[in-house]
């Protein structure tokens, strides 16, 4: 599977959201904004992306300022998770 | 509100535009927003009050700036009061980035004081309205003082119809905050739900506007204003947005919670609830009728909830609300 489609997969299981609204998710698609995740959905993520990745989100959470943290987006989570 | 004959001149002061903000653009835009105008806006009103009055010491919230910075000025010393949980246990620790850019903007907007305090965080007294029962352990200086909430008592009660809460069924206070009313219009539909599915044994008080709550169960208590101190002896469970004021209130009567934190420091209450066993935390633009009503269950039925609630009451009242409040202040005014 392509790694839009495995994210959007993980992003509906930390959300609980439905196969329509993973759909929807396009690379372009902000975190915040767009898909309106709240703080405990985030860590879910981290979680989530740790165990199927070995990636550290929190780390790299850690290293962004403030306009880049809101405009934080599911193309960057690729970015990060293929790095 | 005015009429068109009335002439308004600009204070230069901009609304704040935030108020549907949420997460990180919230924090961003009650920085950009409010908190530094409002601080600039104020700080010559400030500076004149304190010239006028000559106060020993100057209580100032840690959002609003100008009084440290005043204060300063004129060689008083200040006190920094806590009243929510933004500015107290560095959630923003993990985001080493977010905390410079606030500190930044702080500077940037002249309001740094000379001697380098941060105008958030006074060096001779921080006053807390909590306890480290519900923040967490940390390391707080010693010229913190965690008082608890500083309920006092309210000279005025909107009515209630008292009579109506008679009956078996458990009491359960609904209520997301004044400023929440538009962003909570998706809310109240799935809680209403919950209640539904709960209806044989729980009895909903809900604050809100008149036509927020469509379809409430049979028995449902929809009302604009709520006497929320006066009821909670008689709640079982409270479900509110985390705001830290209500929380405090319902923990200060040992009230267990269900949290839905919708932005600022909320967010940061919630996973304090959480982390001290007393409540338990739900998404507020997500969670449905379903998860909202095993969350209310939870905290009716398992014991450890309100247990815990009881334990953050207990250090409430152990940490002596505005009376300790007021001695704090008094000795740092007759320090020498």
């Amino acid at each position: 599977m392509d790694i839009l489609g495995e994210l959007a997969g993980l992003l509906r299981d930390v959300t609980g959201e439905d196969e329509r609204w993973a759909a929807a998710v396009t690379p372009e698609s902000r975190l915040e904004d767009d898909l309106r995740l709240e703080s405990v959905e985030v860590a879910a993520l981290g979680e989530a992306l740790r165990e199927r990745y070995g990636v550290d989100l929190p780390a790299h959470l850690a290293a962004l300022d403030l306009d880049e943290l809101v405009d934080l987006t599911v193309g960057d989570l690729a970015r990060l998770v293929t790095a | 509100m005015l009429g068109d004959t009335v002439t308004v001149y600009s204070t230069g002061m901009r609304p704040y535009r935030g108020q549907r903000d949420r997460g990180l653009r919230a924090v961003r835009s009650l920085w950009e927003g409010f908190v530094l105008p409002y601080a600039r806006f104020t700080l010559p009103a400030v500076d004149k009050a304190i010239a006028a009055f000559g106060p020993d010491v100057v209580a100032v919230d840690q959002h609003a700036l100008a009084g440290a910075v005043a204060a300063h000025r004129h060689g008083v010393r200040w006190a920094s009061l806590a009243p929510q949980s933004m500015e107290l246990t560095r959630p923003f620790r993990s985001l080493p980035k977010v905390e410079g850019w606030i500190e930044r903007g702080i500077a940037n907007a002249g309001l740094s004081i000379a001697d380098g305090a941060d105008p958030r965080f006074s060096p001779h007294l921080v006053l807390a309205f909590t306890t480290p029962a519900l923040t967490g352990r940390h390391d707080f200086p010693a010229h913190y003082a965690l008082v608890g909430p500083a309920l006092g008592t309210r000279t005025t009660a909107p009515d209630f119809p008292w009579d109506a809460l008679d009956g078996p069924r458990r009491v359960v206070l609904v209520t997301m905050g004044t400023l929440a009313e538009d962003v909570a219009r998706d809310f109240y539909p799935r809680v209403t739900g919950a209640l539904r599915a709960l209806a044989g044994r729980v009895r909903a008080v809900v604050a809100a506007p008149p036509g927020a709550v469509p379809d409430p169960p049979p028995g449902t208590l929809v009302l604009p204003e709520v006497p929320v101190l006066r009821l909670m002896p008689r709640l079982s469970a409270v479900v509110c947005h985390a705001g830290l004021n209500t929380v405090c209130e319902a923990l200060a009567h040992g009230v267990p919670l269900v949290v839905a934190p919708i932005k600022h420091d909320q967010p940061v209450t919630a996973a304090q609830v959480v982390a001290a066993g007393a409540g338990v935390r739900v998404r507020f633009g997500r969670s449905g009728a379903g998860e909202l009503a095993a969350a209310l269950t939870a905290v009716l039925d398992e014991p450890g909830y309100a247990a815990a609630a009881g334990r953050v009451r207990d250090s409430f009242a152990a940490a002596g609300g505005a009376p300790a409040a007021a001695s704090h202040l008094e000795q740092l005014a007759a320090r020498s």
